[in-house]
């Protein structure tokens, strides 16, 4: 029985996480849906759900506080409450009191109605005609606030621990070791089963199901920034409206936690200091309700988030003077447009206070840029003056498992992100003599000068250098330097491990994969080492 | 844990050689032991990790005890062992590798003498004491230090 109840209980906070994202949703469009009568009645019966389920489970302050905002609804239904901004802000407060209960619930407690009496009373007010439509009650705060929703896509699905995935991952990559060990066996013992085709080709199956395990859609996500937009256009006196594009993109699960703060803090920055007061907007001829769009999309094993405004740009002259002022841009000097942009990523920039009054927006982009780098994304800015710019992020789909490139280097093997790889070439004249010996040159690469550093000279490896060896062209940010290693040995399909036990912070190193042979090698950072090789040129 | 006759808590240590001296780890501490794998260095890691394990599936680095004691790193052969330690800092597992493994022993708190200041080669912060065992001695060790790995990242960074 005690399992039974545990059941029921997970169905009630999934089912209920879910019908309060819908509530919320159809709260901040209540001022629309008036006048439609069936888009009212939608929210009305999720609210009237909410209430059922509260009261069956027998959680009598969620069930009186879901009553309470069902009967506004009613109210609203038949006409005899008109919807006014307060009334949608009493609402709101009713969603987050029921959000805060669930927690509560979700967590193994009880909630107790004293917290939340204030919330009811209004509601229950609201829903006799009893707001004053020009006065907007006090915010509230209630126990336990919530972070975040529910990501899954559809109701009939499991909760699934994000460890108990990556122990199948794990599993699964050690399942490909053994049974490359176990092919070697069997053709050293001169068979060649049918059988062992067989279990490669379910194998491949299951190994690209345990992965897709862990990908969910970003739409959640993205709509729940709709309550951000409508709470910081009020606090700063703009209007905005939200528009998700690309809501069922599906995107690791650690990349979505990843992405979750830079998304919320790009659309504060966009609001606060992109979009124009209604006033200027209306003068300008725009709208005076500004839009931001979300915009997920995939690109080859990558997910792009676009956060476009149709504010007033970038203020290009207020970066220009701020950089100078900092000494980020040399005196005369005429940095090109997208060396400018980028100006607003660069740490201490545009954290300083003055920034918000000088430029044109900025607070913590470089808090942005440095998520982003985190979850080995990029970040880049599109800026068209009086018309709106576009922030563009960059991720890859998951952050478990990456296409790689494997090199010999002084007999350990490395593998290079294939995003960095460009291309591969032999390395003309090497073997014998003092050039094998330097530890960087210049290769001619179809008439280009191409600078090269040898992989085992900046990672410090001892050896002797081999009598052949090869150019792997890598770039980054538009840098394009050659890695010289001992021999290439293809492209494969890395699974990232960590770096543990107190290693995560060693330079030049992004991470580990193991090897079908059992052995651990070592994942490169590429940006990372152009950087230091570029700065150890520097005189 | 046992009792001895006096009501003093006992605790079981496993034993291990390195460089012809006798360490001693508190069995609780110790995950397991393994046969020395194959290695794959790090470059710019700190210099007595001589680098990173695969222990079964999870990449664990590889603390050398001989380097960390001050001395010459470990000679594989085929008695060199891993002993898995679980830091409690943050969870972490790193892997000891050791000129061997040799037993446990069972010491009680008395039986613990406070490390002298000089006369031992690893360095004191790293000991607990020194174990009594009958004419014999064994280093006791701290496994949280012993098993410390960032010490000299943070020290450089600071």
């Amino acid at each position: 029985v005690e399992l039974e109840r545990e059941t029921v209980m997970a169905t009630f906070i999934g089912e209920s996480e879910e019908n309060l994202v819908a509530l919320e949703a159809g709260l901040l469009g209540l001022d629309r849906a008036a006048g439609n009568d069936d888009a009212i009645a939608e929210i009305f019966r999720t609210a009237h759900t909410l209430k059922g389920n509260s009261e069956s489970m027998g959680f009598e302050a969620m069930g009186a506080c879901a009553h309470a905002l069902e009967s506004v609804l009613d109210a609203v239904r038949k006409g005899t409450v008109n919807v006014t901004p307060a009334l949608v802000t009493v609402l709101l407060a009713g969603h987050d009191a029921l959000q805060s209960m669930l927690a509560i619930i979700a967590a193994g407690g009880t909630p107790e109605r004293g917290p939340y009496d204030d919330v009811i009373q209004n509601m229950t007010e609201a829903a006799s005609g009893e707001v004053d439509a020009g006065e907007l009650p006090d915010a509230m705060f209630f126990p336990a606030p919530v972070a975040a929703g529910s990501t899954r896509k559809a109701r009939k699905s499991l909760r699934v621990d994000l460890a108990t995935l990556d122990r199948i991952l794990n599993n699964t990559g050690e399942m490909s070791i053994a049974l490359a060990r176990l092919r070697a066996a069997i053709h050293e013992a001169g068979l060649a089963p049918e059988a062992i085709l067989e279990v490669d080709r379910v194998f491949e199956e299951l190994r690209d199901q345990a992965m897709r395990l862990r990908l969910v859609p970003i739409g959640p996500m993205l709509r729940q920034q709709l309550r951000g937009v409508r709470d910081v256009a009020a606090a700063h006196g703009k209007q905005a409206r939200l528009v998700v594009e690309g809501d069922d993109v599906e995107v690791d699960a650690a990349v979505l936690d990843g992405l979750r703060d830079p998304v919320t803090h790009m659309i504060r920055n966009s609001i606060d200091h992109a979009l124009e007061t209604p006033e200027v907007r209306a003068a300008a001829g725009k709208d005076p309700t500004g839009t931001i769009t979300l915009r997920a999309r995939y690109a080859a094993g990558w997910v792009i988030v676009d956060v476009c405004d149709d504010g007033a740009g970038f203020d290009r002259a207020s970066i220009l003077r701020r950089g100078r002022a900092l000494g980020f841009v040399a005196e005369g000097a005429h940095p090109g447009d997208d060396e400018l942009l980028r100006l607003v990523f660069v740490p201490g920039f545009s954290t300083a206070a003055t920034v918000t009054d000088l430029s044109g927006r900025g607070v913590g982009m470089d808090v942005v840029a440095k998520n982003v780098a985190s979850l080995k994304g990029s970040v880049s800015v599109r800026s068209t003056d009086g018309q709106g710019s576009t922030v563009t992020v960059r991720v890859p789909l998951t952050l478990a498992i990456i296409d790689g490139f494997a090199v010999r280097a002084a007999s350990e093997t490395y593998v290079i992100p294939m995003e960095s790889v460009r291309e591969c070439i032999g390395l003309p004249g090497s073997g014998g003599g003092d050039h094998a010996r330097a530890s960087e040159g210049i290769v001619n690469l179809r008439g280009e000068p191409l600078p090269y550093v040898r992989l085992r000279s900046i990672l410090g490896l001892t050896g002797d250098a081999e009598r052949t060896e090869s150019v792997v062209v890598v770039e980054h940010h538009g840098v394009r330097a050659g890695l010289v290693v001992d021999a290439l040995q293809g492209e494969m399909q890395a699974v990232i491990k960590p770096l543990g036990g107190g290693l995560e912070r060693v330079d030049r190193i992004a991470g580990s994969t193991i090897l079908g042979d059992g052995r651990v090698a070592l994942i490169l950072d590429v940006p990372a080492l152009l950087r230091d090789t570029m700065e150890e040129a520097r005189p | 844990m046992s009792q001895m006759p006096g009501g003093e808590p006992e605790t079981q240590y496993l034993t291990f050689f390195v460089a012809q001296e006798e360490y001693a780890l508190d069995v609780m501490r110790v995950r397991e032991v393994i046969e020395a794998a194959p290695i794959t260095r790090v470059p710019s890691a700190p210099a007595d990790v001589r680098g990173v394990v695969n222990l079964r599936g999870r990449v664990v680095p590889l603390v050398d005890l001989g380097l960390r004691f001050g001395g010459p790193e470990v000679t594989l052969t085929s008695r060199s062992c891993i002993v898995v330690v679980e830091s409690t800092i943050a969870e972490q597992v790193v892997g000891l590798l050791v000129d061997s493994v040799s037993r446990v022993v069972t010491l009680a708190a008395s039986q613990i003498e406070p490390a002298p200041p000089f006369g031992t080669r690893a360095r004191v912060e790293l000991l607990r004491g020194v174990g009594v065992l009958g004419s014999s001695f064994v280093l006791v060790l701290l496994p949280d230090r012993v098993a410390r790995v960032g010490e000299d990242l943070e020290a450089a960074a600071s």
